[in-house]
């Protein structure tokens, strides 16, 4: 079992932004495709460890990053519980 | 107790032979001789996929692989389970996925690996090349997602001369280094290549 953050955008360029970001806070990431039970779309993702939840919150509202959703994700690979988070 | 000899031979023979020979075999024991580790696996594999115990012995440059049949096996339609565990092996040629945009090749590549790593079906082998050497040593943002993969058993390579001529020879991180005649050899040996 492992639990992670999953942030999703209306555009890639909004995620390309928020990787610059979050680059720069040294907060570490993965880039992912954004899982299926969330939208079919081919859409790209970053996935964070959840202790970075707050954090990317407040970078969110303090570097304007144009994010669409959070969610917290529990489970491992396919089988997932997928919660959304609300928005900020 | 049947004996069948199989060092030598080409994979995927040893499988094919093993096969045979159990399908005579109502009760009782196979040995099959392989001479090298990847027919033992191949070999090994198979019995596990349908069911049966066996044990390895190693006696100098031989493995002697005693497969057990008993009456109650089914051993119809398991041949399926060892098929789907196809020799797939992927080659990246560059640190960036498709032509068009560097920087949407990069976040594309990093998309693709994290994806590998929760596909159900995993490659055997993955080979780095050129550009693509850039994702196996220092400063590569997939580390984590091919130890994850590494973890479940798949083999991660690296072309020797391209880490060389990128200067990242001693900043290999994930993955052994392998020269050409091996990539040849995997690519050969293959039931799939996926070059990207």
């Amino acid at each position: 079992m492992e639990k992670y953050i999953v942030i999703t955008f209306e555009s890639i360029n909004f995620a390309m932004q928020c990787e610059v970001v979050l680059k720069t806070e040294k907060i570490d990431y993965q880039i992912m495709p954004t899982p299926r039970e969330i939208t079919l779309s081919c859409g790209i993702s970053i996935r964070t460890s959840d202790k970075y939840l707050d954090k990317v919150i407040e970078l969110i509202k303090t570097k304007r990053i144009r994010n669409k959703d959070i969610y917290e994700i529990i489970g491992m690979g396919r089988q997932k519980t997928i919660n959304k988070k609300g928005l900020i | 107790m049947k004996t069948i000899n199989c060092a030598g031979l080409p994979c995927p023979k040893p499988v094919i032979m093993t096969k045979k020979e159990l399908e005579n075999i109502e009760n009782g024991e196979l040995e099959v001789i392989v001479d090298n580790f990847a027919a033992k696996e191949n070999v090994s594999k198979y019995a596990k996929s349908i069911g049966l115990d066996f044990t390895v012995n190693q006696k100098e440059n031989l493995y002697y692989i005693l497969i057990k049949k008993g009456n109650n096996e089914v051993a119809e339609c398991s041949l399926m389970n060892f098929e789907n565990e196809k020799n797939l092996v992927i080659v990246v040629g560059s640190d960036k996925l498709g032509a068009g945009d560097d920087k949407l090749g990069n976040v594309l590549m990093k998309s693709y690996i994290y994806a590998l790593t929760e596909s159900e079906i995993k490659p055997k082998t993955i080979m780095f090349l050129n550009g693509g050497v850039k994702l196996t040593t220092e400063g590569s943002e997939v580390l984590e997602s091919l130890k994850n993969l590494e973890s479940k058993g798949v083999e991660i390579l690296s072309c020797g001369t391209c880490l060389d001529f990128y200067g990242l020879k001693d900043k290999l991180i994930i993955g052994n280094v392998t020269n050409m005649y091996t990539i040849i050899e995997k690519m050969n040996n293959a039931d799939k290549t996926i070059t990207i």
